[in-house]
């Protein structure tokens, strides 16, 4: 088809099957560079995720923006005719490429201009301001959750004036002046991003260097204090006899190494220890000393410490033959050194299994329930949706309805859609909070109620934006306008309303794993759909709308019937967990029943 | 068995609807032996409810920051002070220093033990210290959060959506191609 395109001079179609292999062969070029242009997106995101760090502002954000700035700019400037300066906003008569070739070369610069997606950037440093509002630098995670939704309402109303702008300048002016908006809007971004960066700079206070952050930091104290006490218990039954010490390891340690050594924090509290007692001199067994040493003094630092006996430590042996003795039992190989690995992968079982004893059980509930991974499933197949009317619904209602659509039209319309979104995430924040008087007896309202209800909101959202995917294709116009305005109103929900689902139905440590395999699937998504869309409306104008929004609704089906029960058990697991732990109890043995 | 012993009050419910039994006398069959164990049997909507009352109920709750006092539980404990005692803020920072962590936990309620010159520190003042938020004032401490939340969202929004509305027909119809 490419090929059909280059041997058809512009302006010299001859008859109507000709024209439609060239309009074929375009469509074929808007699908390669929205294409393109969705890639550099989720190459955005990946080089965020990989080389950001502990803050991607400082490191990329300013890089980031400035290749996006060289973007805009190549656009606005590169082939410019004379007649128009950049800035001027005035209409103009030449031809857009700088010859009239046709050439679409120059709009790959909009890879630059997709490398700007730093969404990702801003969310850490919110989360990262908002932490400094913490004197221990730990956030609050309804604050930031608050702070995430007003984040992401003007991200929604950014979408909205672009749509809106940005439509009427082409329209009105011409590509040109589209490009100096986005040149002025981008350089306007960096102009921002230098004064947070200067304000961070100055600021009282910044996060420290600390590895870990969070609630992270809280358990690693935690654990500190835990070692010292099973670092104490040991050496004290060392002390009794090694025999003892043996006899007295608890069961389970095996399950509990696997579970250790998959804690991240306490391999980090571990590994601090190591390093501080270790690495200071040559000696192991003056470094083994000199860590008991620490351990007793910390203990003889407590107000109860002259009640505690010291009979058993003063009968066997002396601290240095002890030091020697555990660190025979620490070590795994007879010679060389202590490595940090073996002092980590001696003493975190242990740890583990004195802080989890006997919440073994619980702890084996911790699963990823097969309908959360369809969610996250779920989250890539329904950006098919959004993509789709990203990349053809342009097309399609000047192509459909030209009498009536222009690039100004259209942008209005997807504008207002935006908006709508924008106000129904509100709506459902407001309406969230708010309780109804209970009236079982309505067998109507208890329908809706479970409809309305975690999870099933989900699917019938889902449900709802891809019936409006379908029905957007129908050949009339205010059919076409009303459902494309219903998608792009709950759009934006069924996102929300998903994200809500993964961060509170999965285990958190395992969140950030399963939310980053979400957003890339989400973006590879995107990217078939920007060069599936304008191929798809090549064959059918209707046939992109209908077959993303089929494909769309089948998963969500299949969610709508598995999901409920799985999540109130789910609920039910957790809530269990925090009554145990609300009434004191350590010993924790839960049991789950479930029917059949 | 072993959670009633630990747990005398605990109710247990069975929720009826999330049943996988593959006939309807294997599922009456499972309820009523669950029936027998002295259990609550309940659909999935009153298993809903029931999660939403005890949501609410444990929000109300001290340990609502379960890992936060957890923490301080364990710093008093390691000091050896009991229930309701203050701990004297010399034996804490011995025992801070004994420690040898770089925590910024630990080194925050050093820094503020020093500023303050208590000398004995309670389970609520060191949650105080550690946790307790300060709020922003003026608008030099917002200007930060406003850009992060509103300035540079929107502008990235706005640059990124751009191409979306000219692209396709800036292809087919732009460039000489009407």
């Amino acid at each position: 088809m490419i090929e059909v395109l280059f041997l058809c001079p512009r302006g010299m179609h001859s008859d109507s099957n000709h024209l439609h292999l060239c309009f074929l062969g375009e469509l074929w070029e808007v699908g390669v560079v929205l294409g393109t242009y969705q890639v550099s997106r989720a190459l955005g995101n990946l080089i965020v995720v990989m080389f950001g760090g502990k803050d991607p502002f400082k490191r990329l954000q300013i890089l980031l923006s400035c290749i996006a700035l060289f973007g805009w700019s190549f656009l606005a400037l590169f082939g410019r005719p004379s007649e128009t300066s950049p800035f001027s906003f005035t209409p103009y008569l030449s031809e857009t490429d700088g010859g009239g070739t046709g050439s679409i070369m120059p709009l790959f610069a909009l890879f630059c201009v997709g490398l700007g997606e730093t969404i990702v950037i801003l969310q850490r440093s919110l989360m990262m301001e908002t932490a400094k509002e913490s004197p221990s630098g730990i956030m609050d995670e309804s604050l930031v959750a608050q702070r995430f939704s007003y984040q992401y309402a003007f991200v929604s109303f950014g979408a909205t004036c672009a749509f809106i702008v940005g439509g009427w300048l082409y329209t009105t002016i011409g590509y040109y002046s589209v490009c100096d908006f986005g040149m002025i809007i981008q350089a306007l971004h960096l102009l921002g991003a230098l004064v947070y960066l200067f304000l961070a700079r100055n600021g009282k206070k910044s996060l420290k260097g600390d590895e870990l952050d969070g609630n992270d930091l809280i358990r690693s104290v935690i654990y500190r204090f835990q070692a010292a006490s099973v670092i104490s218990k040991y050496s004290q039954d060392v002390a009794n006899g090694t025999e003892h010490a043996m006899s007295s390891e608890s069961q389970g340690l095996s399950d509990a190494a696997i579970k250790a050594k998959s804690d991240r924090v306490l391999n980090h509290s571990l590994g601090e220890m190591y390093r501080h007692f270790f690495l200071q001199k040559s000696d192991d067994v003056v470094c083994m000393e000199e860590l008991l040493n620490s351990i007793e003094s910390t203990q003889a630092t407590g107000v109860n410490a002259s009640l505690t006996s010291k009979r058993p430590t003063a009968m066997a042996i002396g601290k240095h033959k002890l030091s020697k003795l555990v660190l025979f039992l620490v070590k795994s190989k007879g010679q060389g050194r202590l490595t940090e690995r073996e002092f980590v992968s001696f003493w975190g079982p242990r740890i583990y299994l004195s802080i989890y004893e006997s919440s073994q059980e619980a702890k084996s509930v911790n699963v990823i329930w097969p309908y959360m991974r369809a969610v996250v499933a779920t989250q890539a197949i329904a950006a098919l949706c959004i993509g789709i009317f990203l990349s053809t619904a342009l097309l399609s209602y000047t192509q459909r309805f030209p009498e009536r659509c222009d690039a100004a039209t259209v942008g209005l319309l997807l504008g207002i859609g935006e908006g709508a979104g924008v106000l129904v995430i509100f709506a459902k924040s407001y309406l969230s909070g708010r309780k109804y008087k209970e009236s079982t007896n309505n067998l109507l309202l208890g329908i809706l109620k479970a409809i309305v209800a975690r999870p099933l909101n989900v699917p019938f959202v889902l449900f709802v934006a891809c019936l409006c995917s379908m029905l957007f294709s129908v050949d009339n116009f205010i059919v076409a306008v009303t459902f494309q305005m219903i998608y792009s109103a709950v759009n934006d929900l069924a996102v929300s309303l998903m994200n809500e689902l993964i961060g509170t139905s999965i285990p958190s440590e395992k969140f950030k794993y399963y939310q980053g395999i979400g957003q890339w699937l989400r973006r590879l998504g995107n990217m078939v759909t920007a060069i599936l869309g304008p191929i798809f409306f090549g064959i059918d104008e209707r046939l992109p709308f209908l077959f993303f929004g089929k494909f769309t609704l089948s998963p969500s089906d299949k969610l709508s019937v598995s999901s409920p029960n799985y999540d109130v058990l789910t609920r039910c697991i957790d809530v269990a967990r925090c009554h145990c732990f609300c009434m004191g109890s350590d010993a924790l043995v839960l049991n789950v029943h479930a029917c059949g | 068995m072993a959670a009633a012993k630990l747990l005398p009050e605990m109710s247990t419910y069975v929720i009826a609807d999330g049943c996988a039994a593959k006939s309807l006398d294997k599922h009456e069959a499972a309820l009523e032996k669950i029936a027998n164990e002295s259990v609550n049997v309940v659909s999935a909507s009153e298993a809903e409810s029931i999660l939403a009352e005890c949501a609410a109920s444990s929000k109300q709750s001290f340990l609502d920051d379960s890992d936060e006092w957890l923490m301080i539980e364990k710093i008093f404990s390691a000091g050896g002070v009991g229930r309701n005692e203050s701990m004297d803020v010399d034996i804490l920072r011995s025992l801070i220093e004994s420690l040898h962590s770089d925590s910024s936990i630990l080194s925050t309620l050093t820094d503020s033990l020093e500023a303050s010159g208590e000398k004995e520190i309670s389970r609520a003042q060191m949650h105080k210290i550690l946790f307790q938020r300060k709020h922003r004032s003026g608008f030099s401490e917002n200007f930060p959060l406003l850009i992060l939340m509103s300035y540079l969202p929107f502008l990235y929004s706005v640059s990124t959506r751009i191409p979306f509305i000219f692209i396709a027909l800036e292809i087919t119809q732009g460039r000489g191609r009407k």
